[in-house]
């Protein structure tokens, strides 16, 4: 029968409200513009912002995405004046050539070490928003050689008034854009390529040819973009395989076998030859040292992102207080990507912008001191980095080796503030030194025992 | 020896298991009498111990119902879960019992209907056993 059955439910429990008091203080970090606008937003929003971009100028971080906007009225729009309006922004601080190295503590009390050009510096904040850039980590399936390039690097190398690439004198006069050969569904390239093709066959004349597994119909008004396409003589080709990219007559060829194709009219494959630049999407990823960074707040990355382990909150991390935008968040074209900025400032605007905030110190973890061997498998497991290890009073029974002196007596400890009483710490913990202080071990041993 | 009644405790992550419980009550679907439902906050809160108590204490089998991979709210308390019970399960078969007296399941919170199907088959293979 339905409903019969016993059930153990998770006690409901009083509350043990402590109240914290929260400094309305974040630090921006990244050569994303996704940075500035979200040092913008929180600014407008009466929160203490410092932004930290890698450059000497504010510029610098929106400058690769100048071609973009300039066959986008929509992302010009968005980009135009973002870095003067910073620049001059009285709620915020800016500090150049500095990049994030190092970010230690929890939500409210985060200390962040950041190298400014030779010198490393610490600053104290509330909460904290990374907005980085990606790196090309590789070209999926494509071989490496003269005349292919990442997107990217295609995007900011080219020359807005000539054409012409870097190193370059003239346009080129033949272009590929060569998309999706990578396995992760990204529509930044596909919108970005038809975009910036009209723009370049318009203006200087160049040939484009896009090659695609498939047409992202699913992008607002990409319908008008193909349209603009095929009326400025673009030419899109879906493909079957990826497409071989080869030293042809007179620079590269690309051959591939033709998807919309039907065999009886004649052979599938096609071949585009005298290729001065074939531009390839690539795999976007974060640099060792940034990955470093997220993955020590224990933030997942996935393929080199944190976006697709956070499916259900934009720009959120499991670690409190901090917030991920950019290419770091997911490789989104600059609207989209403004949208993941915004969301990702109002989610951090939570925790630092309310100045007190209630925090319940009983449905959460907590560590018997005497009983806790220093494992640190509970600070490992933990998905919200919120245990530590700290030294406690007399109470303490194991001594951790190598221990400095003074620091005898050492345990794990819980942070109530941030901890989410999930307990997954208390589920591994070796000693059984962990209980979930609402919901204890002996509750459901109880269970066990009366009704079985 | 197993009775034609098996006693089964289902430990349920709040945030899938114990949702497809309830809908699966709301919806008056079959659900056996020895069936014992244990809420969990995470699924990656069934540790060894309850696992190991529950079949000590006199269950047939223990089914962990968690998120799919991907969904959990602390990010891989259903992976651990599972892990957990791929891992038990190799012990139970090391010394001689059914792996089949732990399984790991994941659901979604309103899927009452497969949550029944879930419970009714590992009767049917109890019972085959
Ligand atoms: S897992 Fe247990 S024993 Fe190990 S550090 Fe944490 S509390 Fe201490
Ligand atoms: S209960 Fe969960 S969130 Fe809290 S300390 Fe343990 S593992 Fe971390």
């Amino acid at each position: 029968m339905s409903g019969q059955q016993a059930v153990l439910r998770i006690p409901a429990g009083t509350s043990e409200l402590k109240e914290v008091s929260i400094q309305p203080s974040v630090i921006v970090a990244g050569d994303h513009p996704a940075g500035l606008l979200m040092a913008e937003h929180l600014a407008d929003l009466g929160v203490a912002v410092t932004l930290m971009v890698p450059f000497p100028t504010l510029e610098e971080v929106v400058a690769p995405y100048r071609v973009i906007a300039s066959a986008d009225e929509s992302v010009a729009g968005l980009l135009q004046e973002v870095a003067e309006r910073v620049s001059q922004h009285a709620g915020i601080t800016r500090v150049t050539q500095a990049d994030l190295v190092d970010i230690s503590g929890w939500w409210g009390d985060f200390s962040v070490q950041a190298r400014i050009g030779e010198d490393l510096k610490t600053f104290h904040t509330s909460g904290i928003a990374m907005a980085y850039r990606g790196n090309p980590v590789d070209l999926p399936g494509i071989p490496v050689q003269e005349g292919v390039l990442p997107f990217t690097d295609f995007l900011s190398g080219i020359n807005l008034q000539t054409g012409a690439l870097a190193g370059k004198a003239e346009s080129p006069k033949q272009v590929v854009f060569l998309l999706d050969a990578g396995e992760r569904d990204e529509k930044w390239a596909s919108v970005a390529a038809i975009r910036v093709g009209v723009f370049l066959k318009r203006k200087f004349g160049t040939q484009v040819f896009i090659l695609c597994r498939e047409l992202k119909v699913s992008v607002d008004e990409m319908e008008q973009d193909y349209r603009a396409a095929r009326e400025s003589g673009i030419i899109v080709f879906k493909y079957r395989q990826t497409p071989r990219v080869e030293k042809g007559s007179g620079g590269l060829r690309v051959v591939f076998e033709d998807a919309a194709a039907i065999s009886s009219h004649g052979p599938s494959e096609i071949t585009l030859d005298a290729l001065d630049v074939v531009v390839a999407q690539e795999r976007l990823g974060l640099s060792e040292d940034r990955a470093e960074v997220l993955r020590k707040l224990r933030i997942p990355l996935e393929d080199g992102v944190a976006g697709p382990n956070n499916p259900q909150f934009t720009g959120r991390t499991p670690k409190k207080g901090v917030v991920v935008a950019g290419d770091a968040w997911f490789p989104e074209y600059p609207t989209d990507a403004a949208m993941t900025a915004l969301s990702a400032a109002q989610e951090l605007y939570k925790w630092v912008g309310k100045g007190t905030y209630q925090v319940d110190a009983y449905r959460v973890a907590e560590v018997d001191p005497s009983k806790c061997a220093t494992c640190l498998t509970c600070f490992r497991i933990c998905p919200h980095d919120s245990i530590r290890v700290e030294r406690y009073g007399e109470r303490n029974v194991y001594i951790t080796q190598g221990a400095k002196e003074g620091a005898t007596w050492e345990a794990a400890r819980v942070k109530i503030e941030t901890c989410d009483g999930c307990g997954l710490c208390a589920s591994e913990c070796p000693a059984k030194a962990i209980q979930l202080i609402y919901y204890p071990d002996m509750e459901v041993l109880d269970f066990l025992a009366k009704n079985l | 020896m197993v009775s034609k009644n098996p006693k089964i405790v289902a430990f349920c992550c709040e945030e899938s298991g114990m949702p497809a419980y309830e809908h699966a009550v709301s919806l008056g679907l079959d659900l056996p009498d020895g069936l014992k439902v244990v809420a969990l906050p995470c699924g990656g809160k069934a540790e060894t111990g309850y696992l190991m108590k529950a079949l000590d204490e006199g269950a047939d089998a223990v089914m962990v119902f968690a998120c799919y991979e991907g969904n959990c709210k602390y990010v891989r308390g259903n992976i651990r879960a599972e892990k957990r019970v791929n891992y038990l399960r190799e012990r139970l078969e090391k010394i001689g019992l059914s792996p089949e007296k732990i399984v790991f399941c994941p659901v979604a919170p309103a899927s009452g209907q497969r949550f029944a199907e879930l419970v009714q088959r590992e009767v049917d293979t109890l019972l085959g056993a």
